[in-house]
């Protein structure tokens, strides 16, 4: 049996005082995997802990079947980390430094000048690629870093906020040149972001954090589809407890909406058909007042994961 | 004819270096410290001078074949000590301080103080222990090059003006500075990798070349001016062993088998010179080391 890609069990990581990741348990069996989390979530911590960089302090991580804390060097090889932050060898070319990350990973070093220059031309580089990355501009800084990742050919890409700061077009490109790598040569995509658009187009599987805790795991096309066949309801509010007993009792989705007559109604495996609440309505005698299409993103599941997730911690405090 | 290749993404499915990560890291370092003015013009002089001197020999030895005989008449009627002009192991000694203090020192400055600093600064440290690369491994390939490079502008150039001094000198001339080699390399080797781990641990702390080359300017003469002014004011040697110059012609001395106790007279004790030294080396490793896993952890 394959191993997963990635699998951390009981993960806790603490920067002194802080914790950042409370005992995440989470698998990834390979595609593309979107970590979504607004700032401080742990995002990166995460990655920097898959990756060794930072040594857990309870828990296990288990990355393409390796313990990194154990086979670091081996498990860093077949991995491909885009840093959030700037991060190159200062006084060298833009190709020279490329083709020495190769080196380090134990690529010879004329096949490491050969890739560095393919990967280059391959991220839009190929005419800057005997410039100094000091005198990049952003968007061809993160480019490079995109081929920095990729120069020692790894099963594993590790991107961090990828598209930090670009334009659209540029944001577009880099995109782009992540999916043909995912899609044309197989490699799997770890991508950490808090721009949900890009997680929605390129992953199929989505882990949403909040505060150091994995709040939500599911695959987008799960999350999207229930929430493009939801439907808003709005009735009295003395009927609503009614709806929402009956709906339930249907095995449907329940949630409140804007104000109090109204409810959020969905099925968690398909679309569900207008027929279908008037029939619940009817049969619990409530009347309703509309029926709109509850039309929603991912952006709507994140944020609700999010909320749901605010009110377990006021509950908890509480 | 070149071969071509189209600019998509290749899978590599090539074989992969048996070379250790840090192997990399070391040629890339002595690439950029090549690259640097200041390096190549330090080691030029270096080898120029020694070139020079071997010239000298072999001038000397076509021109006036009992050259050394002459010189050493000359140093017993001027000075009334028969040693004060031959060239022996005491004519190496000098000789090491001069490599040592305008050659090594300047060197390591040039070289070192903008290394580690520039990787801190432009973060690519992160790309190294994001990849096969441990802190260790990082530190040893910047080491092993700077050391190398240090070495490259005093120990060869020494070593070659003893070649020279000992292919043109009479055969019964070789006894005399058979140990030469050994002394030289045993002592140039230790103070070469103090010198690069204390310049690395302190372009840590500072992150600025400019800093690290003023700190350590001061460090050396601030230490030098103490230990000479507590060891006059107290009457105890051992307080120079707080300077590391006079660190640096005691353990020479010694290496060379010239410690007698005359010379020792205005030196430190070779025990305090030895743990002053080490000390500063075990502790400039200590500083950066903690300082990179600081860095890999919390970057």
């Amino acid at each position: 049996m394959t191993p997963p890609v990635l699998r951390v069990s009981g993960l806790v990581v603490r920067y002194g005082r802080f914790t950042a990741l409370h005992g995440l348990d989470a698998e990834f069996s390979g595609g593309a995997l979107g970590l979504l989390g607004p700032n401080g979530a742990g995002k990166s911590s995460l990655m920097r802990a898959v990756l060794g960089l930072v040594p857990p302090t309870r828990g296990r991580v288990e990355l393409l079947g390796r313990d990194p804390k154990r086979h670091g060097a081996k498990v860093r090889r077949s991995v491909g980390y885009m840093p959030e932050r700037d991060s190159y060898v200062a006084g060298m070319s833009c190709v020279r430094v490329l083709a020495h990350l190769a080196e380090v990973c134990g690529i010879p070093p004329q096949e490491a000048m050969m890739r560095a220059h393919d990967l280059l031309h391959f991220a839009g580089l190929g005419e800057e690629r005997y410039r100094e990355i000091s005198t990049f501009s952003l968007g061809m800084r993160q480019r490079f870093k995109l081929a920095a990742a990729l120069v020692h050919d790894p099963d594993l890409l590790l991107l961090d906020e990828p598209t930090n700061g670009l334009d659209p077009v540029g944001r577009r490109r880099m995109l782009a040149l992540v999916r043909r790598v995912h899609q044309e040569h197989g490699k799997h995509v770890v991508l950490a972001s808090h721009l949900l658009p890009d997680v929605e187009e390129l992953c199929d599987q989505v882990w949403v954090m909040d505060r150091g805790r994995l709040v939500k795991s599911d695959s987008v096309e799960h999350l999207t589809r229930a929430a493009r066949g939801a439907k808003r309801v709005r009735l009295s509010p003395n009927d609503a407890p009614r709806l929402r007993r009956a709906a339930e009792d249907d095995g449907l989705r329940v949630e409140a909406g804007r104000s109090e007559g109204e409810l959020v109604l969905s099925d968690p495996d398909d679309v569900l058909a207008p027929r279908r609440v008037f029939a619940l309505a009817s049969r619990c005698g409530c009347r309703l007042y509309a029926v709109q299409p509850a039309a929603r993103s991912l952006e709507d599941a994140f944020l609700e994961a999010l909320e749901a997730r605010t009110v377990e911690t006021e509950e908890e405090v509480a | 004819m070149a071969v071509f290749r189209a600019a998509r993404y290749l899978p590599y499915d090539g074989p992969r270096s048996r070379f250790p990560a840090w192997w990399p890291i070391l040629g890339s370092t002595v690439r950029r410290g090549w690259k640097s003015l200041w390096v190549r013009r330090i080691t030029l002089a270096s080898l120029m001078l020694a070139f020079g001197l071997m010239v000298f020999f072999y001038v000397l030895n076509k021109v006036v074949p009992d050259w050394r005989n002459l010189l050493r008449q000359f140093g017993e009627m001027s000075t009334g000590d028969e040693g004060t002009f031959r060239v022996d192991a005491r004519f190496y000694a000098a000789l090491m301080s001069v490599f040592v203090i305008p050659i090594l020192l300047p060197l390591a400055l040039a070289f070192g103080s903008g290394l580690v600093a520039s990787d801190l600064r432009s973060n690519a440290i992160e790309a190294y222990f994001a990849r096969p690369v441990t802190p260790l491994g990082y530190l040893f390939g910047r080491s092993l090059a700077f050391v190398g490079f240090l070495l490259a502008a005093t120990l060869v150039p020494l070593l070659v003006v003893w070649g020279s001094d000992v292919t043109t000198a009479p055969s019964d001339h070789f006894d005399e500075v058979a140990g030469v080699p050994w002394g030289l390399t045993r002592s140039l080797v230790l103070i070469a990798v103090v010198v690069a781990l204390l310049v690395q641990a302190v372009a840590t702390l500072t992150r600025n070349a400019t800093a690290t080359n003023v700190f350590l300017g001061v460090f050396f003469v601030f230490f030098q001016g103490l230990g000479q002014s507590l060891a006059r004011s107290t009457g105890r040697d051992a307080f120079r062993a707080l300077s590391f110059l006079d660190d640096v012609r005691v353990i020479g001395a010694a290496n060379l088998g010239l410690l007698t106790p005359e010379r020792a007279a205005d030196l430190p004790p070779l025990h305090l010179a030895h743990g002053f030294v080490f000390g500063l080396g075990l502790l400039s490793f200590l500083l950066t080391w903690r300082a990179l896993r600081r860095r890999s952890m919390l970057a």
